[in-house]
């Protein structure tokens, strides 16, 4: 496989929360010792529940909180080291909440305007402004709403003006956290079409957040799995959905209720509920709740296997039919 | 098979601060029947909620009624009194809401919370026979260690559980009608499993009338469905008829936008346009500017109610085939 655009090695994110009544501390385990790589110009999907850590590792990723341990690797460099002008500029955002994330005092066409004018990118507010007016049609907006407030837009406009201001410093990767979820049906699948259409035109890769595995299918190239912040399988779409390995991709796939008339059998329902991040169970972090349980995983925390080439899942089953681990 | 609730040609709309009327719901008629699950289902605006509140008499103060009647075994719920309404609410009729975190007190603990409701309607029950009575109640909707958790309070129960409290409350006087707004929407997928094994395990005590956005879970569930747009009733009849031939351009989009697991679909089709607000409907169909099949008079003249079988009616201009 090609070499990779971007290696995220051993990353750990924990916050600190309270002190209990000894004085000790107790970790939020947000994000635990994940690896992966992510190529160029494919679409990598995140999906897990609340409290998986997905977003946390966005948000890593894109340095806005820093880790607790491991790197992330751009362009041969740890992006914690050093300056982050050229991150900024090469890996953007897309929010969830297209009403919370633009200032609603700012013209829209300025809130695009603002990264290219921080960046230096253009020299005065003239060209800034045929900028966005190219950015606006290219998320297919009108250039007359450039003077607009974001409290005249619909849900579904905001995050065409979000995905605007993201492409305004022209980045490599986008992360899009959630970017759907917000938004109607009818209107999430206009935003799904335009973020392929943009993937094309603009060779861009996606590093694509979201819990609706259904969305995550249809947009993604490949397919992680987090489970209470740690890996549980990546594979490719297509391998993943025709042979899935961890119990709980097998979980959370049947759990989704299709629309349509046709009944699908073996229904699997989990027991109990996600446990807390902050007392992590022992041994397998699934085992509390997985319907293929064996002894063993209360107390051996399997490790990440390549079972298949490019197949990677977490899950004791599998630990015997190959040992070349990448922990 | 009888008819427990019927909507009449209901309209209801809200005064806006120069005391105009701005219609919302334009008569819609349905009826949900006994011993069968209905889903309500619409994208955000549509009228799907003020539906269910206009149900239980919640509708707030700036909603007026229209027109039409709400019929509850033939009694129209609309003119009942306040003290008759209540008499229904919770005990005939009762209601889930979406956020289970905030439609619970937390300063109450959990067992008296629930024993509140069959207080209310049965004062002649011991303080005992409630407690007894909750418990039982309360392990029907698996929750585990139903003794303990009775003294609990809300937080120190989580979202799938919690939802599951809300279950009980509003099943403990058996209610022939229980009315669930969205009631998986703020859950996580695994838990909204569960959370949907058990409702469609209630369903066989009574009529569930199921409000959501999620055509998935309707086809879960639902015996029968009324698509909504705009205020307006688009499509209703059998949900399996609907799923497999939807009729109406609103419903064909919405089901084609949507992603799946079972199909591949290299671009999803996508309903131009968005949804109106209620100040800008149109005199004819409302769904008109984003149809691809819109004639000149469609925004216009209100479309008429086309039978494609005993069990599926469409809103619509357009002729469609028989089974089509």
């Amino acid at each position: 496989m090609e070499a990779a655009f971007l290696e995220v090695k051993n990353l750990s994110k924990h916050f600190p929360i309270g002190s209990n009544l000894f004085g000790k501390k107790s970790l939020v385990h947000a994000i635990n010792n994940v690896s992966f790589n992510l190529y160029k110009s494919e679409t990598l999907g995140i999906v897990g529940e609340s409290g998986s850590g997905k977003s946390t590792l966005g948000r890593v990723i894109l340095k806005l909180t820093e880790p607790t341990a491991g790197e992330v690797i751009y362009k041969g460099r740890n992006i914690f080291v050093g300056s982050e002008a050229q991150i900024r500029r090469d890996m953007q955002m897309v929010f969830q909440d297209p009403y919370a994330s633009l200032n609603p005092r700012m013209k829209v066409g300025e809130a695009i305007a603002e990264p290219l004018l921080v960046h230096k990118l253009v020299s005065n507010k003239k060209q800034a402004r045929e900028k966005v007016i190219d950015l606006l049609q290219i998320v297919g907006l009108q250039p007359e709403m450039y003077n607009n407030y974001p409290h005249e837009f619909s849900g579904g406009q905001r995050q065409r003006i979000s995905i605007a201001r993201a492409l305004a410093l022209q980045p490599r990767l986008l992360i899009c956290d959630e970017a759907v979820s917000a938004l109607d049906v009818s209107v999430q699948a206009q935003i799904l079409n335009l973020f392929n259409k943009l993937k094309q035109d603009l060779d861009l890769t996606y590093l694509f957040i979201s819990h609706d595995l259904a969305v995550i299918k249809f947009i993604s190239t490949r397919i992680l799995i987090m489970y209470l912040g740690e890996v549980m399988e990546l594979a490719t779409t297509a391998e993943l959905f025709s042979n899935t390995l961890h119990p709980y991709t097998e979980a959370l796939i049947s759990a989704i209720p299709e629309p349509s008339t046709q009944r699908r059998k073996g229904r699997i329902i989990l027991e109990g509920d996600i446990p807390s991040a902050i007392n992590l169970p022992q041994g397998c972090k699934f085992q509390t709740r997985c319907f293929k349980a064996m002894p063993q995983c209360k107390t051996i925390h399997p490790p990440l296997l390549e079972t298949s080439p490019n197949h990677f899942v977490r899950c004791l089953l599998y630990s015997e039919q190959k040992k070349e681990g990448i922990e | 098979m009888s008819e427990l609730l019927e909507f009449n040609n209901y309209s209801m709309g809200f005064r806006d601060d120069d005391g105009n009327v701005i219609n919302m719901l334009d008569r819609v008629t349905f009826s949900v029947k006994e011993g069968k699950a209905i889903g309500i289902v619409g994208e955000s605006g549509c009228g799907k909620s003020m539906t269910s509140l206009s149900i239980m008499r919640l509708l707030p103060k700036s909603a007026v009624v229209q027109g039409g009647e709400i019929l509850y075994r033939g009694y129209n719920l609309l003119t009942l009194s306040d003290r008759e309404i209540e008499e229904i609410r919770g005990r005939d009729i009762s209601m889930i809401f979406q956020e289970p975190m905030t439609s619970l007190n937390p300063v109450l603990t959990i067992g008296f919370q629930i024993g509140e409701v069959l207080h209310r309607h049965h004062p002649e029950f011991t303080k005992e026979q409630v407690k007894e009575a909750v418990i039982e109640q309360l392990r029907m909707v698996g929750i585990p260690n139903p003794e303990k958790r009775f003294g609990q309070y809300p937080h120190q129960f989580s979202g799938g559980m919690r939802q599951r409290v809300m279950i009980a409350m509003a099943t403990i006087c058996h209610p022939t009608i229980l009315i669930a707004d969205e009631p998986t929407t703020a859950l996580d997928v695994t838990i909204q499993a569960q959370v949907l094994d058990l409702m469609s395990k209630l369903k066989v005590n009574g009529s569930l009338m199921l409000i959501t956005h999620n055509l998935g879970i309707v086809a879960e569930i639902c015996d029968e469905v009324v698509v909504m747009y705009a205020g307006r009733v688009v499509e209703s009849g059998w949900m399996a008829e609907i799923f497999d031939h939807p009729c109406h351009p609103y419903t064909v989009g919405l089901m084609a936008a949507i992603p799946t697991l079972t199909y591949d679909k290299k671009e999803l089709y996508s309903i131009p346009g968005v949804v109106p607000i209620s100040r800008n409907f149109l005199p004819g169909c409302r769904f008109a500017p984003r149809c691809a099949h819109a004639m000149p008079h469609c925004a216009t003249e209100l479309p008429p109610t086309r039978k494609i079988s005993q069990n599926h009616l469409v809103n619509c201009w357009l002729d469609f085939e028989k089974g089509a």
